[in-house]
């Protein structure tokens, strides 16, 4: 469903004299559909950059990011054209960011809801259900359902960002750390949420620590090195 | 479905020149000189060989600093202004909804239209919202009175209609119905923009420009009406130009974005590659200045 070939990416960063920082260099692999990749690897070795590029929110440097779209056929991520980008993000790949993209004034319940309305074109109260039901899988408590997720503490923000960007079901799904701020109760619920996406046909590459619960459901690990 | 990937507007090196200009104007400006004063006739290019495409359905950012030329390009597309040079072109099938007036020919330049069709076209497809609103409002004319204007220009004719469509939307931007009869000189700034809104929604528009719509507005204030812009877009999936030097109302309300620099274009992408993997090195000094 993927196909990585010889990915490579430079930054320049202008203000300190065009500074060139390679972040990774000749990245090759392969996932099939259904399988759950892990990327592991030394703190700032790439892992998030890989991720990036894959979602575009990077421009690659050089290489090749074949995926299999249902509705564009084999396309090269890094360089199709904007809108199929767009089209894809909105109808079939997802990302989990480490960091929850809060909207203002908008509550907890909405926040997740959101993507229910917008991908699969349910009504609001059909998606506030759903996403109440999410919500309390993840053991948020009710009473912040309709709250501002922009107090909530780091781990109930990245809780909601996961069920943000689960609840819809993506064909494909890139995990940046999704456990990264949790306690171990809830790192057991969000692998069990994982592990059912997962058997309901979701493609996953998520990045994780030879110590994670994530372990239990990763098939193969892409482990970056020096040397890519 | 298909029709989506089909542009609505497509502009190719729209250029707007202030002053006589010379030969060599866009040579000697642009980011690379660090001006848009040509060096030889003192013309000043406000914009220059500006060229992109605007999608239906989608919300495009124009970011820059101030006098990068952000508000020159829309207030060309919206005919406020006369263009120096470029092409604009305008695709019926995706706006074939819209039928009140005759359209040009997509491979018509409408820079080359009169200035009656040229109204006429933003009558009946175009709307804009600007910084100032008296710009875009008669102050002392009652918030009513100046959508029902805007309505009139559309070809609405029928003065019940005219009311209840004018309460409509000041409904929908969230002015209180009681105070449709009330000029907008009485209002605050953020009505103001509110009353702006609600006529620039008043024909249907297939294209919205807004131009620095929540500059100067105090923060909460400002907070209110991004969430009001945001609310409509979901709803009507509106076809929005955003234009504004800051960089958060761009993240919160964009998918894809254009930087302007001293009349040019120096960059343009998805709004999240652009906020994270900036490339021309003016993109990334402005994403690390922000707060
Ligand atoms: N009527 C005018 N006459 C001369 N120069 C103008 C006029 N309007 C704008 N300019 C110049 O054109 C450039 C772009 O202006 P503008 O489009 O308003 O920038 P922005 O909207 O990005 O702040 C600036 O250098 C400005 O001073
Ligand atoms: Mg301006
Ligand atoms: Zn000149």
């Amino acid at each position: 469903m993927l196909e990585i070939e010889q990915l490579s990416k430079t930054f320049h960063i202008h203000s300190l004299g065009r500074k060139r920082i390679q972040a990774l260099e000749d990245v090759s692999f392969q996932v099939a559909a259904g399988e759950f990749w892990g990327v592991a690897g030394p703190s700032g070795i790439g892992k998030s950059t890989l991720l990036k590029c894959i979602y575009r929110t990077y421009l690659s440097s050089g290489g090749r990011i074949w995926y299999d779209s249902r509705r564009w056929g084999r396309i090269d991520l890094a360089r199709a054209a904007h809108q199929v980008i767009l089209e894809v993000r909105q109808t079939e790949i997802g990302y989990v960011s480490q960091f929850l993209q809060v909207l203002p004034r908008v509550t907890a319940l909405d926040l997740v809801a959101e993507p229910l309305l917008l991908k699969n074109g349910l009504s609001t109260g059909e998606a506030r259900k759903i996403a109440a039901g999410f919500l309390e899988r993840l053991q948020i408590p009710s009473n912040l359902f309709e709250a501002y997720p922009v107090t909530f503490s780091g781990g109930e923000q990245q809780r909601l960002n996961l069920a943000r960007a689960v609840i819809w079901k993506p064909r494909l799904l890139l995990l940046d750390e999704p456990t990264a701020s949790l306690d171990p109760q809830s790192i057991a619920i969000v692998v069990d949420i994982l592990k059912q996406l997962k058997e309901q046909g979701t493609t996953l590459i998520g990045i994780s620590h030879h110590d994670d619960l994530m372990q239990a459901i990763i098939d193969r690990v892409y482990a970056l090195s020096q040397e890519n | 479905m298909m029709q989506q990937w089909q542009p609505v507007l497509t502009i190719k090196d729209l250029t707007k020149i202030y002053g006589g200009g010379c030969p060599r104007c866009l040579e000697v400006t642009g980011p690379e000189f660090e001006t848009n004063i040509c060096c030889h006739c003192g013309a000043v290019v406000a914009c220059g060989q500006v060229s992109f495409e605007l999608y239906p359905a989608e919300v495009l950012g124009i970011v820059g600093e101030s006098g990068s030329g952000k508000s020159t390009v829309v207030r060309l597309l919206y005919f406020d202004y006369d263009s120096s040079g470029g092409e604009i072109y305008f695709h019926n099938a995706a706006v074939s909804a819209n039928p009140q007036v005759k359209l040009p020919q997509t491979d018509e330049n409408l820079l080359t239209l009169n200035s009656f069709q040229k109204r006429q076209l933003r009558h009946a497809c175009l709307g804009m919202v600007y910084q100032n609103p008296h710009l875009g409002l008669r102050m002392a004319v009652s918030s009513g009175g100046n959508i029902a204007e805007r309505l009139i220009m559309a070809g609405c004719r029928h003065i019940g209609q005219m009311r209840g469509r004018s309460a409509d939307l000041l409904a929908k931007t969230e002015i209180p119905v009681q105070r449709l009869d009330e000029p907008p000189r009485n209002f605050s700034g953020g009505m103001r923009q509110r009353v702006q809104i609600a006529k620039a929604l008043s024909n249907n528009p297939v294209i919205l420009f807004l131009d620095e719509v929540t500059t100067g507005l105090d923060l909460s204030v400002q907070a209110r009406v991004l969430d009001l812009i945001r609310q409509l877009q979901s709803e009507f999936h509106l076809t929005v130009i955003v234009v504004s030097h800051d960089l958060g109302v761009i993240r919160l309300l964009t998918s894809r974005t254009m930087v302007m620099k001293c009349g040019r274009v120096v960059e343009s992408g998805l709004t999240d590659q652009i906020l994270e993997d900036p490339q021309h090195p003016y993109t990334q000094l402005l994403v690390s200045s922000q707060l």
